[in-house]
């Protein structure tokens, strides 16, 4: 039985607009009741990788939050574990110097204590449900020593751009790593997301100082690449988001009010675990009005909520309006105010203002904690 | 280490009047409030009461009942100097007896008080619904420098046959108590929440056990036993909503009660730390479908509402398809309500599936349970 380490690589991870300004996207709510990390941590535990890293590149204070002093995804709490690894390299020296290596290298107990025969390193933008159990094995029947998984998609026009893009060959070898610049619908787009013999990544670890104190893993990857090493490619097929701007956090938050897609996301015995808080479940009241919407536990509904997400303790009071909108956390929505294409952040209240009406390109964004 | 105080939770019965709910649970397993299973409440209160130390004696289906105690994790008992312990009938020295009374259990348990040596011992029901700090009813037991306190409730003259019944002086000590009395003196009913002196309780339990004509009860026995001795036994009065769940009946009127409590200060909840414990399961939030329609009502997470649903309880992973109608009911996890069913004055049995256009209970104001 092999020995596998997970990584959770924070260091390339998008911003969402104002929602990332006090937060990294990994600890930002999803849904009503997830962050971003719980779906790659999930995919680890179910995938049987018990032993995990989270490489923080910054905002550590919500990270640390989240992750804070309880293990919710080891199986065995003594022979797993679940570490945050963060450095001070960017605060020293310079942001540049933040990189996911550096920061790997400031915390080789990590590696040590794991002693991994394979790493898996992901993101956690790209939401998807992966099972690495079969990504694992058939890297090990290729004999493999790098593989990088990818999905097929055909919407790049306007999703997924910058994202990496694999050419490869008849033989499953990436050849080439662009970028996508919405110049074509299909593309294989990079997930990011790569399982790499213990040797090898030594390796690259090892290289990367002579080749540029800057460089992350896949910028290592890719100069070697360069030079014919061989990269197998992993076709991934089934639900992938790219959670890439404060936009695209809305519409594919949307996306799974429908029922098909969320089938597609929250498969049948692939459980996504979160951080619980005991919360009670939500009430209705006699004048609560909700169609087509996600209401998290602690809500208290005697307002209109139509197409929005709700997260927990969110209070809709009587007369209240609330359509296509995502409200955060501990949020009070006063009678009668009338929101349209909003994301409010945790803990505002809205009491004064008679309503924010947003649109689809410009969606009203209230910050954490304000008075409106 | 001695410490102040330690609760002992009888959770042996069957409950034999929930019908098929207790047909492979314990009583203190059957689900509540959407959420939550009966024993959370009593757990809760503990644990709120900074009482760290619980044992929970099991009799009836007490493997599962045991498993969901596991290590008192889900009511924050498994920090140091805290535990939460299952404990079932066993077998020792003296051979094996299954308990045949309350003061029975506690007498076959007094290896476990000794080896936790509190100062006093808390008794308390497994089967009842109450929100108590019960660190108040421990200054009033100081106070009184009581052998015994019971916390006693005004019940209605029609429902004083049903309780023990107590008559106090003007110190709140009690000078009088009956057992269910056909022709009750008074309105103070015991709820059965003892706070004992444990060398007391002790004593008073060894000299019980010895007697044969004995039905080892503390309400028909160590309760009078210890009046008859002039033992300092006093009253504490509670006032506050309590409610025995033992039939269907009361178990569906405290689900309805739930539903009527929307005064409570609901948003201090997130603020405060006296929650009501529970299991929580890894679940999206609740969904409301298009044609949804919910008003009056408590909704936990990971339901399906495509239907109407009016002054119900809709627990975890419960589906109400479209052209339901759902009323005044309780729905236990893992329902399937199908199309077009409708359902009036029920509780729903956990992981039953109704089939489409099935009409349960319509115009009747009995309570039903549906459990196939």
């Amino acid at each position: 039985m092999a020995n596998i380490l997970g990584i959770l690589n924070l260091h390339h991870s998008p911003e969402l607009g104002p929602l990332t300004k006090r937060r990294s996207i990994a600890s930002t709510s999803f849904l009503g009741r997830y962050a971003f990390m719980d779906f790659m941590l999930s995919n680890f535990s179910n995938s049987g990788i018990d032993m995990v890293a989270t490489l923080v590149k910054k905002h550590p204070r919500s990270i640390l939050k989240h992750l804070g002093s309880r293990n919710i995804w080891n199986v065995n709490t003594k022979n797993g574990f679940e570490v945050i690894a963060y450095n001070e390299q960017g605060i020293k020296f310079g942001e540049r110097y933040n990189t996911d290596i550096a920061n790997i290298l400031e915390n080789k107990w990590i590696l040590r204590q794991a002693n991994p025969d394979y790493v898996v390193i992901a993101p956690t933008h790209f939401i998807a449900p992966i099972d690495f159990r079969p990504v694992i094995e058939n890297h090990i029947r290729n004999n493999a020593e790098i593989t990088m998984m990818y999905k097929e998609v055909d919407n790049a026009r306007e999703h997924f751009i910058d994202a990496s893009t694999f050419t490869i060959n008849n033989d499953g070898l990436i050849t080439n790593i662009g970028q996508n610049k919405g110049a074509f619908d299909r593309i294989n787009v990079s997930m990011e997301t790569l399982i790499i013999n213990m040797d090898k990544f030594k390796e690259l670890l090892e290289e990367a100082k002579n080749l540029s104190a800057f460089f992350s893993i896949y910028d290592v990857i890719s100069y070697r690449l360069g030079l014919g090493e061989r990269v197998h490619a992993y076709e991934y097929r089934g639900y992938l988001r790219s959670f890439d701007s404060l936009d695209h956090y809305f519409e594919y938050s949307f996306e799974l009010l429908n029922y098909t897609m969320r089938k597609e996301l929250f498969l049948e015995h692939w459980p996504i675990y979160t951080v619980t808080h005991d919360t009670p479940p939500a009430k209705y009241d006699e004048s609560a009005y909700v169609r087509n919407s996600f209401v998290a536990n602690g809500s208290k509904i005697a307002g209109t909520v139509t197409n929005s997400i709700l997260s927990r303790y969110v209070h809709v009071l009587p007369g209240a309006k609330i359509d296509k909108c995502i409200i955060l956390t501990d949020c009070e929505i006063g009678p009668n105010r009338e929101l349209e294409y909003c994301v409010i952040d945790k803990a505002v209240k809205v009491t004064k203002i008679k309503g924010i009406k947003g649109t689809v390109d410009n969606i009203a964004y209230i910050k954490e904690g304000d008075i409106v | 280490m001695s410490k102040q105080i330690v609760a002992m939770i009888l959770a042996g019965g069957k409950g034999t009047r929930l019908y098929e709910l207790t047909k492979k649970n314990a009583k203190p397993a059957v689900f509540f409030g959407g959420k939550y299973r009966i024993i959370d409440y009593v757990m809760s209160n503990c644990s709120n009461s900074n009482i760290n130390t619980v044992g929970v004696l099991t009799q009836y289906e007490s493997i599962d009942l045991a498993g969901y105690i596991g290590n008192g994790e889900k009511w924050g008992l498994n920090g140091v100097r805290s535990s939460a312990v299952a404990i079932a009938p066993k077998q020792t020295e003296e051979g094996s007896n299954w308990f045949v009374g309350t003061a029975d259990a506690i007498f076959q348990n007094i290896a476990f008080l000794d080896s936790q040596n509190p100062e006093h011992v808390l008794i308390l029901s497994g089967d009842h619904i109450y929100e108590m700090d019960y660190r108040k009813m421990l200054s009033v037991h100081l106070e009184k420098k009581a052998d015994l306190t019971i916390s006693v409730l005004n019940v209605t003259l029609e429902e004083a046959s049903r309780f023990g019944i107590m008559s106090v002086d003007d110190n709140d000590r009690i000078v009088e108590f009956e057992e269910k009395p056909k022709k009750p003196k008074s309105t103070l009913a015991s709820m059965g929440i003892y706070i004992f002196k444990y060398k007391t309780l002790r004593a008073e339990l060894l000299s019980d056990s010895v007697d044969p004509n004995s039905d080892h009860d503390f309400g028909k026995n160590i309760i009078p036993n210890m009046l008859a001795k002039k033992r300092r036994v006093f009253a504490y009065q509670f006032d506050g909503y309590w409610k025995d769940v033992g039939t269907i009946k009361s178990l569906w009127e405290a689900n309805m009660d739930l539903i009527e409590m929307v005064d409570e200060p609901y948003f201090e909840t997130i603020r405060s730390r006296n929650k009501i414990y529970g299991e929580d399961t890894h679940s999206v939030p609740h969904y409301v479908g298009r044609e949804g329609h919910v008003t009056q009502s408590i909704v936990n997470q990971g339901a399906i509402i495509l239907g109407t649903v009016h002054h119900s309880v809709i627990s975890n992973e419960v589906i109400i398809e479209e052209d339901c109608l759902i009323t005044n009911s309780v729905i236990m996890p893992g329902v399937t309500v199908k199309r077009g069913a409708k359902l009036h004055n029920v509780i729903v049995a956990p992981n039953i599936t109704i089939a489409e256009k099935r009409e349960e209970n319509l115009g009747n104001d009995e309570i039903v349970l549906v459990h196939k």
